[in-house]
């Protein structure tokens, strides 16, 4: 049997045996000859006195690079051609089986051997070289005939195996191409994630920064709060003994802001009232409740007395205590704010109150929302199923967009409200609004509208609030506003 | 004799309450006047022009709603009516761009970091007059107080005459 030539190459016809006739006139199948051809070829060496040679397995037949003159018949067993690649490494190249021709090219060529070859079974072969081929050749046409076949038998074989080699070539090529392309949408997928993992990374960092803070500044804030309340409690005692001032002292304390222009006005008009009284007294007291106004008027008319600086100071000593006291809620609320806002990874709380949220979210980006026009409305939200860390960073992320694509000064409306299944927070905006081309993919990693580097711009803030807006089975939609800028929806399921 | 003006623009009340009460002490030689943003701020100086006084020194926020501080000082810088108000920027978060243009386009005189120091204002503004009366060559001596004396001998000598009356 050919162990290993191929005999079945698609588009072959089933072996014929070949027809008796000229040289020329051989099988046209081109398929290997049967044994019986073999045979006769051996039968016309012997005739010529040449016996076939024999050889036992891992011996060596024909050596790459050295010179050689036969052509070898492989009559019996099984041959294992091997060419040295370019690190010197042996390959295999081919088994050969009955039938096949050994050292074709140096034999015609005169080249030195191509390839390696050596016995793996016990092998028999006939040797002819160039005067044996020749004798034999010229005193027998079926000699001639014979080994004619069996040469081009040889060459198509390898001419098919080398077209199948090539299309294999091909095929690989394609598969490694496709494989390639895998490889590097996997890659560019990796970096997306880790990039998602290191912004995510970093937005936890600044949480247990901001939770740190926050308890930093509770500390003080709570010792400033409880000696607020103390003065609150001792100083009126001081002034127990003088009603008037005590009263102006209270006063003090219950007096409201009074804005730059309101306080421009009094001092207009008590300059008007009292033109003998500097600047300065005047805005002093402008400063002072109606109240108690009226009642140093009263005792303006003898002239400023000692007893009007002590009427102003209790009133002053008063205000100054309820500055404190607003200033220290302010803290306070402050620090709540950033408490809740930066619970985002020790999240364990499992219900969101979404008016806290966009409360919180809204102190925390207070240095930025303070340049807009912001219109609230908001109403009493119910409280839903979620991350409260998460909402935040939804929000945040939607309200720097809309001021980053915002002028100052412009309108960003906020707006929440609860339908059958869901409540919303659309938040929409004057700015430039979200470039056509941009619309379909402004949700995916990566894209951004913002230009030039910076701390943002890495294009994964809505790509991240998508996310966390789906984890909370909820939707994030945009669109553009037929007269400018963009809206943002966020829709979080009631339960 | 115009009356020189000292202008405070701040956004938080209390902050604005606190800059007014600290400039306070210097009223009586150069009243003080407040404004809570930009426009009023514009509003006000185009007032003080109109009676005909100045404004000396001008105390800015940077981060405010509307028009940043910033943007206003070099706004003022180029209006000639303004140009030598001197320009103190008092804030707490002006990012390096921001101040770059403060001093390179708006002449930025003074820049106080808040929260600043007790009296600091007082001494800024002193300072900051004593530079104006210079620049613009008016008469020192009905405010001598609030300047700093040691550095406008030759200003006072070459007012002398005028007294310390208008």
């Amino acid at each position: 049997m050919w162990k290993t030539l191929r005999t079945s190459w698609p588009g072959t016809k089933p072996t014929a045996s070949p027809t008796e006739g000229s040289v020329l006139d051989s099988d046209p199948s081109l398929n290997l000859p049967t044994s019986e051809a073999l045979h006769h070829l051996e039968k016309r060496t012997r005739a010529l006195g040449r016996e076939p040679i024999r050889y036992q397995p891992g011996e060596q037949l024909l050596q790459e690079g050295v010179a050689n003159r036969s052509l070898y018949i492989l009559m019996k067993g099984e041959v294992l051609l091997s060419k040295k690649g370019e690190d010197g490494i042996p390959r295999e190249l081919d088994r050969l089986g009955p039938g096949s021709l050994l050292g074709i090219l140096s034999f015609w060529t005169g080249d030195p051997s191509f390839s390696d070859s050596h016995a793996v079974t016990a092998v028999e072969c006939l040797a002819l070289d160039r005067p044996l081929f020749d004798e034999g050749v010229a005193g027998d046409p079926e000699f001639a005939r014979r080994t004619l076949h069996l040469l081009v038998a040889n060459l198509s074989d390898r001419y098919r195996r080398v077209v199948g080699l090539n299309l294999r070539v091909a095929s690989l090529t394609l598969d490694l191409e496709k494989e390639r392309n895998a490889l590097r949408e996997a890659v560019a997928d990796l970096q997306r994630t880790r990039n998602q993992l290191v912004h995510k990374e970093k937005l936890a960092t600044m949480g247990q920064l901001l939770a740190g803070i926050a308890h930093e500044i509770n500390n003080p804030s709570s010792s400033l709060l409880n000696s607020v309340g103390n003065l609150g409690r001792e100083l009126p005692k001081v002034f127990e003994t003088d009603p008037v001032l005590l009263h102006a002292f209270q006063q003090g304390q219950d007096s409201a802001y009074v804005t730059p222009t309101e306080s421009r006005e009094r001092m207009d008009r008590l300059a008007t009232s009292w033109p003998e009284l500097s600047r300065s007294a005047c805005r002093r007291l402008s400063r002072l409740t109606e109240d108690v106004l009226e009642q140093v008027e009263g005792a303006l008319q003898g002239g400023w007395t000692p007893r009007i600086d002590e009427w102003i100071r209790a009133f002053e000593l008063g205000g100054a205590l309820h500055s404190i006291q607003l200033a220290d809620e302010r803290i306070t609320r402050l620090v709540k704010s950033l408490k809740s806002y930066s619970r985002q990874d020790e999240d364990t709380s499992s219900s969101v109150r979404v008016g806290d949220c966009i409360r919180d979210t809204l102190v925390v980006l207070n240095h930025n929302v303070k340049h807009y026009d912001l219109r609230m409305d908001v109403p009493d939200l119910p409280s839903i199923p979620g991350k409260p860390g998460e909402i935040n960073q939804i929000l945040t992320n939607l309200i720097t967009n809309a001021c980053e694509a915002t002028d100052a000064g412009k309108r960003i409306s906020l707006q929440a409200g609860v339908g059958d299944v869901h409540l919303f927070v659309e938040i929409a905006d004057e700015g430039h609004g979200i470039p056509e081309d941009l619309l379909d993919r402004i949700f995916e990693p990566n894209v951004t509208t913002k230009s030039g580097g910076g701390q943002y711009g890495l294009g994964l803030g809505l790509a991240i609030s998508r996310d966390l807006a789906m984890q909370h089975h909820g939707t994030l939609h945009a669109w553009n506003r037929e007269e400018g800028g963009a809206v943002f929806r966020l829709e979080l399921p009631l339960t | 004799m115009p009356k020189v003006y000292m202008l405070c623009v701040e956004d938080e009340p209390d902050v604005l309450d606190s800059v007014v009460r600290d400039l306070e002490v210097l009223e009586d030689l150069f009243p003080v006047e407040a404004a809570a943003d930009a426009v009023e701020a514009r509003n006000l100086l185009e007032e003080i022009h109109d009676r005909g006084d100045e404004v000396g020194v001008i105390f800015c926020d940077h981060i405010m709603p509307g028009e940043s501080g910033v943007d206003l000082l070099v706004a003022l810088r180029q209006d000639p009516r303004f140009a030598y108000t001197r320009k103190v920027l008092l804030t707490g978060q002006a990012g390096l761009e921001a101040m770059v243009k403060a001093v390179n386009e708006a002449r930025l005189a003074h820049y106080v970091s808040k929260p600043w120091e007790a009296g600091e204002l007082v001494w800024v503004a002193k300072a900051q007059m004593t530079l104006y009366y210079q620049e613009r060559d008016l008469n020192p001596w009905p405010v001598l107080s609030g300047l700093d004396v040691e550095d406008l001998e030759d200003l006072m000598a070459r007012h002398e005459a005028d007294g310390v009356t208008d």
